[in-house]
């Protein structure tokens, strides 16, 4: 684990969305904000839509949209909605 | 508690706050889908639901109202969806189109473009065209993007297509246009540069826009150094340069197209002319936008024209002067023939009148105011005779008819004879005459006699017709000027009316009569034009000097010849025949001929020169006559009715009866064979017709051996009998004729009984033939005044 840990200095997102729906659109407007206020010299933002993939939805485990993954550092964490409380989610980032 | 067991509690505590943080989401509404784990299907909320709805509606609908055709492919290239626009562009069912490939519906050069953007696929933007099913086609603006899925693997395209038709067909309209423009300017440019002409184009200033190649050639210079410059510029002579700048303006303004022509010398020194038209250009507005020229090199044709007129204007102008000269000729002789016929009409009832009027004179019974009707009868008549001489002589110098007779005379006595013809004139109106030969005056001079005696009788006879008071005199001179010329001067000077200066120059006009001339009612007018005509003819002029109620001076002078006494004798080798030398015997001359006029003209000629003559009109008469009358000589024509005149000739041969005959043949034709065979039968000698007066008196003479006398003078008529007259007179052999006899004819020629002159002139014949002869000539012409001296001269000699 700090073999990954220390390999994975970067910051690498995920976030599940459902198409154009709502929450997700402010979701992907709120973790773009995030990244480019907190993380901008390093991360990585992989923006999934759950209608289009649903397969890799099941194989991380999504079970609603949306939801934010990080991957990296570990441990993998999750944040579900809308990513609006953004203490919450920077602490959620934070964890490790 | 081991660290595993930590582990493991650090998850559930994780798992948890997730799940607590889901729950929150989820009471506060802050997720969208649930995937439902059963069958693995994402579950979209109500509200995502209908988000996505409106959103796909929002896209469907931009898709379908758009006004550009929307065209999805996959991967395979197969249309998966196009909206109505692109249907309708492509003239078929939105639904029609899908499964099928979009090459199908390009046109090949589509094909080929659409399929180097595909492979591999790339953006693009390409200008394609459709071809319906209806067979008609669509020009469409196609933009295409790919499209990749997140593993970049090629998915499809996305295209969008615009219906540039109609922007494709004016663009094609334009560029045929644009062509068709171009090809016309070049057929034009080309036919332009080959011709010629010179063809040019002009702006409102006369400015070139335009020159064909033969113009720049002349000019010397490129259409590019040409363009803008004017007539000026191109150095243009500047009187030419303004005409032409003119002319063009001229067309701006009349719309009308000019002409003209001018010389013009080109740069290099080329000399033509040329012809030029300039036209107007209407704009679209009408008015004259441009104006076009064309000019053409007309030297050749200006050449030959002008030789071609120079030659017909010299073949005009000496057409012209033989014509004017034989029209002027022939009036001039048909002038003179009709004055002198005229002045013989006249002159005949003249006779009657005047010899009448003289008869009654002498009747002692006659009162004094008959006799005084008689005289005005009588003088009016001499003053019409001498009208009509005047006049006669006026027309023989404007037909110049008129020659000079240069001879020697006596002038002392010359002048002595005109000074007593108007002596007894002066004297008997109470006027002093002197005559006055002032210095030495040669005796003997040479000049045209008749003609200064002429114009001296004018002047003194003028002189005593204007004088009532006082006195003439005439002074005569003979000095000797430079380089020894002789000249005469003979002044008249009188103290009569005078001339008023306005009017001195119309004395000598013919026809001009002055005031003074008028009043006095006598004359013609024409005296003094004849005078001062002859005056001049003989190289000298006459003057006048008068002063209104004073007097007139009129003066002659001419260049004259010295003279000696010995030249007065008149030489007698002129070839002039005037009649038979005196002493011969008679010769008797027949005429054959059945030519009326011919005969006559002989007989007319051969009775003048002093023979005896009879006629005959054909060869049968002529032998009666011959067998009568013996005749020396006859004229024999040939042919004749009855009997011509070989068998005539043959017959007299014949005839052993007394003297044989000379026959002389007269004819026409002029055939040596003819004359041959005319000689054979018999006659001595030839003449042709129309036979000459000398050759004939030649022939005559020769074959009779008589001797002719020849006239001293010259050719002239009106001097022949003058100097037939001198040379009768000083051959001294003028046989003495009855005094009754001269008397007799003088008074005939004097009271102008013709017919009596004639049979008077009949009566001489037969006793002086010569003298006879030079009477007859001059009653002819009508010399009456020199027939009168003849007669005065004879009578004294």
């Amino acid at each position: 684990m700090a073999k990954v840990s220390a390999a994975n200095a970067e910051l690498v997102l995920r976030l599940y969305v459902a198409g154009n729906a709502p929450n997700s659109l402010i979701a992907v407007a709120n973790i773009k904000a995030i990244c480019a206020a907190h993380f901008a010299e390093g991360h990585e933002l992989e923006i999934v839509d759950l209608l289009k993939h649903p397969a890799r939805a099941l194989e991380d485990g999504i079970i609603v949209t949306p939801m934010l993954l990080k991957l990296s550092p570990l441990p993998v964490q999750r944040v579900v909605g809308n990513l609006s409380d953004t203490v919450q989610v920077l602490l959620t980032l934070a964890h490790k | 508690m081991s660290a595993r067991e930590a582990q493991h509690i650090r998850e559930i505590e994780q798992r948890l706050a997730e799940a607590e943080g889901t729950i929150a989401a989820l009471l506060s509404g802050q997720i969208d889908a649930v995937v439902d784990s059963s069958n693995r299907t994402p579950l979209l909320l109500a509200a995502a639901q209908e988000a996505l709805r409106a959103s796909e509606e929002r896209y469907r609908r931009i898709v379908e109202t758009t006004n550009e055709g929307v065209w999805l492919t996959d991967a395979d290239n197969k249309t998966t969806f196009m909206n109505r626009r692109m249907a309708q562009m492509l003239g078929c069912e939105a639904d029609m189109g899908v499964g099928r490939s979009p090459f199908e519906f390009l046109d090949e050069a589509g094909r080929a473009i659409l399929a180097a953007h595909t492979q591999p696929p790339e953006a693009h933007q390409v200008e394609v065209r459709y071809i319906r099913g209806d067979g008609t086609s669509v020009w469409a603006l196609l933009g295409s993007t790919p499209v990749f899925d997140s593993d970049c693997r090629y998915e499809g395209s996305l295209a969008m297509a615009m219906d540039i038709t109609d922007r494709k067909r004016s663009a094609e309209a334009l560029e045929k246009l644009s062509q068709q423009t171009e090809r016309r300017e070049r057929m034009l440019t080309t036919m332009l540069s080959s011709i010629h002409d010179f063809a040019y184009i002009y702006d409102r200033e006369g400015r070139f826009l335009f020159a064909n190649q033969s113009l720049l050639n002349l000019w010397g210079i490129t259409l590019e150094e040409a363009v803008g410059k004017n007539f000026f510029d191109l150095g243009y002579p500047d009187d030419l340069a303004e005409q032409l700048l003119r002319q063009v303006q001229e067309v701006f303004e009349t719309k009308e197209s000019v002409t003209g022509e001018t010389p013009y010398t080109s740069p290099a020194g080329l000399d033509s002319y040329y012809e030029y038209i300039f036209s107007p250009i209407a704009g679209a507005d009408g008015t004259v936008e441009f104006v076009t020229g064309s000019s053409r090199d007309v030297t050749e044709r200006k050449r030959t024209a002008e030789a071609w007129r120079a030659a017909k204007d010299a073949a005009q102008a000496a057409n012209y002067a033989e014509n004017a000269a034989a029209e002027s000729e022939a009036a001039n002789r048909a002038k003179s023939v009709f004055l002198a016929n005229m002045s013989h009409e006249i002159r005949t009832p003249m006779n009657a009148i005047l010899g009448y009027s003289q008869l009654m004179l002498r009747d002692p019974a006659l009162g004094a105011e008959a006799k005084s009707n008689l005289n005005i009868i009588n003088r009016s008549g001499d003053h019409l005779l001498a009208l009509i001489d005047d006049i006669l002589d006026m027309s023989k110098i404007e037909a110049g008819r008129v020659a000079l007779n240069a001879a020697t005379f006596d002038l002392s006595g010359f002048v002595k004879d005109v000074a007593a013809m108007f002596r007894l004139r002066a004297e008997a109106k109470g006027l002093g005459f002197e005559v006055i030969e002032e210095g030495e005056c040669a005796r003997y001079i040479v000049a045209d006699e008749g003609k200064i005696r002429q114009a001296l009788i004018n002047l003194l006879g003028n002189a005593v017709k204007f004088t009532e008071l006082g006195w003439i005199r005439m002074r005569v001179s003979v000095t000797e000027g430079e380089g020894g010329q002789l000249r005469l001067a003979a002044q008249v000077e009188d103290t009569g009316v005078g001339i008023a200066a306005e009017e001195q120059n119309q004395l000598f006009r013919p026809f001009g009569q002055t005031r003074s001339g008028l009043k006095a009612q006598g004359g013609t007018g024409l005296g003094l034009a004849i005078s001062r005509e002859y005056a001049r003819m003989m190289g000298g002029e006459i003057t006048v000097s008068s002063e209104v109620g004073k007097g007139t001076i009129f003066r002659l002078e001419i260049p004259v010849g010295a003279g000696h006494a010995r030249g007065v004798v008149r030489r007698t080798d002129r070839r002039r025949v005037v009649g038979l030398l005196p002493g011969q015997p008679a010769q008797r001359l027949l005429i054959v001929d059945d030519e009326r006029n011919n005969r006559d003209w002989l007989n007319k000629l051969l009775t003048s020169v002093g023979f005896s003559v009879q006629e005959a009109e054909n060869g049968q008469t002529a032998i009666r006559i011959w067998e009568e009358w013996r005749p020396q000589l006859i004229l024999m024509d040939i042919r004749m009715p009855i009997m011509d005149g070989l068998e005539a000739t043959r017959r007299i041969r014949a005839s052993q009866a007394g003297e044989p005959p000379v026959i002389i043949a007269v004819s026409a034709s002029a055939l040596d064979e003819d004359r041959g065979k005319v000689i054979d039968c018999g006659v001595d000698d030839f003449v042709s017709k129309p036979c000459r007066e000398d050759e004939l008196l030649e022939k005559i003479r020769a074959r009779l051996s008589i001797s002719y006398l020849y006239a001293g003078g010259q050719r002239s008529q009106e001097t022949n009998s003058v100097a037939a007259l001198a040379s009768v007179l000083n051959t001294e052999v003028v046989t003495r004729l009855p005094i009754e006899l001269m008397e007799q004819l003088r008074h005939a020629v004097r009271n102008g009984e013709n017919d009596r002159l004639d049979a008077l002139i009949g009566k001489v014949m037969e006793q002086d033939a010569p003298f006879a002869g030079a009477l007859r000539d001059l009653a002819d012409k009508y010399e009456y005044d020199a027939l009168i001296r003849l007669l005065e001269e004879a009578t004294h000699a």
